[in-house]
């Protein structure tokens, strides 16, 4: 998995690319580490680019939407793809992390 | 051995702490040859705050005492006389014993190859001589701290491991016992083909399954987040929650919603499962399910192939989620194929995935190439083609395979008919009864009443107009023969038609007062029946509906053996379950295979499978099934039946066992029996109500033998 953090005023976007996986563990929480330094009013997660999501990758959402509900920020998960909607659709967490 | 009282101590160098205590009562062998030497070093030593030293005056004495007592540590002079030091530490190092016993070597010899011989023969470490005291020490520490460091660290290790390993077996006890299994497979009627296999010592994934009582299963596969430890401590705390639930065990969304509301805030944040739990009507083969977010299931078969809507948010992460069921069939034929995400997230060889359509194509491949039962093990065979066995994530494929006949051998059992047979209770359009009459028929004013009761009525008048062809309109079901002038005027018809009758199994009622003539020709064809009228229309009502539905049931059975590809299917020995009227129909169907003349094995099995599902399970007396008949109230009744808590879970079975030269069907049921010798004796049987299904089984046979109360029948068909 590589990252890209753009901020734009308020809004921050992580573009993801490559896949999301148990392994992408500890890049992930380096994310979630230079969110809560930096002041965030949305932030978007985009997926466009990622083929491939497991569950520990859906954790990894979770774990940012509590991290954004804590802190005050919106979270937006948009963009998903192929396997990667279809996950997102079978465990209803697309409802979950919209918005 | 002697010891040397320490006089007073010396610091060992760097160190201002004591020494600690399993340092300190390390036990050194000290080597010399020179009994000044070996003073000297255990002065120093007790100095430095050793106390358990012991002394060899040569090689050979060393390894003596090492043999008999292991040291911690040995300080071994190299130049003795008989064996060296150098011989003293090759064979120690030969040792697995003492391969890594720390040697302290001490020599007055410098020179370089001197000292690279030393450690290539094995020492650990190196002091010349003259000793230094502080340094012998010091070094005589770090070698004994290494070493226990060394020993904790592996005991440590080994003890891990051991507890991973107990772990490990503790996970695998949480799948489903072998008893289990097999209760499920009885109920089930088929068989689990189940793999599992965790990434790491413990796995995240965990699947299951039960007996529910009422001839229901339940089937469930989860899979928490990630692998490991963490993950079989959130697996263990799942499986022990669901223990708490076991009233909800029938409700596969009630069940998810109440695990799910008990989980919540136990898994640590972004830790979840995601789970599929399904219950198994095996008699109705209704599927009632509910999902958490599992990969969907597959349902597949002879002829389709679907999954299941499993999706639903995963258990443990929000606490207002709610599961609703969802509901779907599992026909015997079919199977239920559940599995956890790694199979089709796993990379292929071209760096895709397989993906659920890719897995759909497989399970297709998998299921054209042999065995049902097997299909989940050529699948996996086929996967792991693909794979490093050492997957990334937990593989759970568990797959239920229902067997053609409910009961039945397994996966070589008859195959089901494609064309499910039309049983009696719901032929559409009714036969009809063909009136000939030529009198004020009492029961002209009952013909409304045949109607009402299912039979479609013909009214030809007084005159038979159709009568030379009746046997070719299969609709036509009952000739009644009302009066002794109708009788009379139909007499050649009936000689006409009675040869096309009996193959259609059709009949011939003749209703005339009193007696029959036995000398009459033409009462005793084989297509006619005979009813003494003065015994009244509403049983002549009765007797016409019951000629009338067991024409049907022919008919039916007729049809389905006209099906093509019940053709040259093999019949198995074993025991076979039926529990319906349909199931009893069909499993006659295949068995009439057994036979080069199919049809008349299949009505003699019709007629025992259905007595012993009407009489036997569901209890319905003979008078009061040819009341409903009447009423047309059978099928209804045998619903009702079926479904209420009394009868439901109760079935009839028939043991299969064929000779060279005979095939025999023992057919049992759970009913209360019958006075069957009335019945095997009576000769005018085709006359009654009741036992008339034992007569026409009686001429399908060559041996009908029944036992104890007469719910226990074995008959036999010489080939």
């Amino acid at each position: 998995m590589e990252y890209r953090i753009v901020n734009d005023d308020d809004n921050t976007t992580v573009f993801f690319k490559g896949d999301i996986t148990f392994s992408e563990n500890v890049s992930f929480r380096q994310i979630l580490k230079e969110l809560a330094d930096s002041t965030v009013a949305t932030c978007v997660f985009d997926l466009t680019e990622v083929g491939m999501v497991d569950s520990a990758g859906l954790g990894m959402f979770l774990i940012a939407k509590e991290q954004a509900d804590t802190a005050g920020w919106k979270l937006n998960v948009t963009g998903a793809q192929g396997h990667v909607a279809s996950m997102l659709k079978l465990t209803k967490l697309s409802e979950l992390l919209a918005g | 051995m002697t010891k040397t009282p320490a006089n007073d101590k010396m610091p060992v160098p760097g160190r201002n702490a004591a020494l600690p205590e399993g340092v300190s009562s390390a036990h050194i062998l000290v080597v010399d040859d020179m009994s000044l030497m070996r003073k000297m070093i255990g002065m120093c030593l007790h100095r430095g705050g050793f106390a358990n030293v012991s002394y060899a005056e040569d090689g050979d004495d060393a390894l003596k005492q090492i043999a008999s007592f292991m040291p911690d540590l040995v300080i071994l002079d190299i130049n003795m006389p008989r064996l060296s030091g150098y011989d003293v530490c090759r064979q120690l190092r030969a040792e697995p014993a003492t391969a890594n016993l720390p040697i302290l070597v001490q020599s007055a010899s410098e020179t370089a190859e001197e000292r690279v011989e030393v450690f290539a023969v094995g020492a650990t470490d190196f002091v010349s001589k003259p000793i230094n005291h502080p340094e012998l020490l010091a070094r005589v520490c770090m070698h004994l701290e290494n070493r226990f460091l060394i020993r904790s660290l592996s005991d440590f290790q080994d003890r891990m491991q051991s507890e991973l390993h107990m772990a490990r077996e503790m996970q695998h006890s949480l799948l489903p016992e072998t008893e289990i299994v097999d209760a499920v497979e009885m109920v089930g009627g088929g068989s689990i083909e189940a793999f599992y296999k965790a990434s790491s010592e413990l796995g995240g994934d965990l699947w299951g399954t039960w007996a529910l009582s009422d001839d229901k299963i339940g089937i469930y596969v989860l899979d928490v987040t990630g692998h490991g430890v963490g993950a079989a401590l959130n697996t263990f705390s799942l499986h022990a929650t669901m223990a708490r639930f076991e009233d909800k065990k029938h409700d596969p969304a009630a069940f998810l919603t109440s695990l799910n509301s008990a989980l919540v805030g136990t898994f640590q944040l972004g830790k979840f499962a995601t789970m599929f739990y399904g219950v198994l009507d095996c008699r109705t083969h209704d599927l009632t399910y509910a999902g958490a977010g599992a990969p969907k299931p597959i349902i597949f078969g002879d002829s389709s192939t679907r999954t299941l809507d499993s999706s639903g948010l995963p258990v443990a992460i929000l606490k207002s989620a709610t599961y609703e069921n969802l509901f779907d069939r599992l026909d015997p034929g079919e199977s239920l194929f559940c599995y956890s995400d790694v199979l089709i997230e796993a990379e292929q060889p071209d760096g895709s995935i397989l993906g659920e359509e890719g897995l759909i194509k497989w399970i297709e491949t998998s299921a054209g190439c042999g065995d049902r039962g097997t299909v989940i093990s050529r699948l996996l065979d086929q996967f792991f083609r693909t794979q490093n066995e050492q997957l990334d994530d937990d593989l759970t494929a568990v797959a239920i395979h229902r067997h053609i006949v409910a009961g039945g051998d397994g996966n070589n059992g008859p195959k089901k008919p494609s064309k499910v047979v039309q049983s009696a209770e719901t032929a559409k359009g009714g036969p009809a009864v063909f009136v000939i009459s030529n009198r004020d028929s009492p029961f002209e004013a009952e013909y409304d009443d045949l109607a009402a009761a299912g039979l479609a009525v013909k009214r030809p008048g007084p005159i038979v107009h159709k009568s030379d062809d009746a046997a070719t309109d299969d609709t036509i079901a009952v000739v009644l023969v009302d009066g002794t002038a109708g009788f009379e005027f139909a007499r050649d018809k009936i000689a006409f038609i009675d040869q096309a009758f009996r193959d259609a199994n059709g009949s011939v009622v003749v209703a005339l007062d009193g007696e029959p003539d036995e000398d009459d020709p033409i009462l005793s064809l084989e297509s006619v029946r005979y009813f003494d009228a003065s015994k009244g229309i509403e049983k002549l009502r009765r007797f016409l509906a019951q000629e009338a539905d067991d024409f049907i049931r022919v008919c039916a059975l007729r049809h389905a053996l006209g099906q093509s590809d019940l053709a040259q299917k093999p019949l198995v020995d074993g025991v076979y379950r039926f529990a319906s009227r349909k199931e009893a129909q069909e499993l006659a169907t295949v068995f009439s295979q057994a036979s080069t003349d199919p049809m008349p094995l299949a009505i003699g099995l019709s007629e025992l499978f259905l007595n012993a599902i009407e009489h036997g399970c569901l209890e319905i007396g003979h008078d009061e099934k040819g009341q409903l008949i009447e009423n047309g109230q059978l099928g209804d009744e045998v619903t009702r039946r079926t479904n209420s808590a009394n009868y439901r879970h109760r079935y009839a079975s028939v043991e299969v066992v064929r000779g060279e030269q005979e095939v025999a069907f023992r057919v049992k049921d759970p009913g209360p029996g019958f006075d069957y010798k009335s019945y095997l004796l009576d000769k005018s049987g085709h006359e009654k109500k009741h036992g008339r299904g034992i007569v026409m089984a009686n001429s399908c046979f060559t041996r009908l033998t029944y036992f104890g109360c007469g719910n226990d029948v074995e008959a036999v068909l010489v080939l």
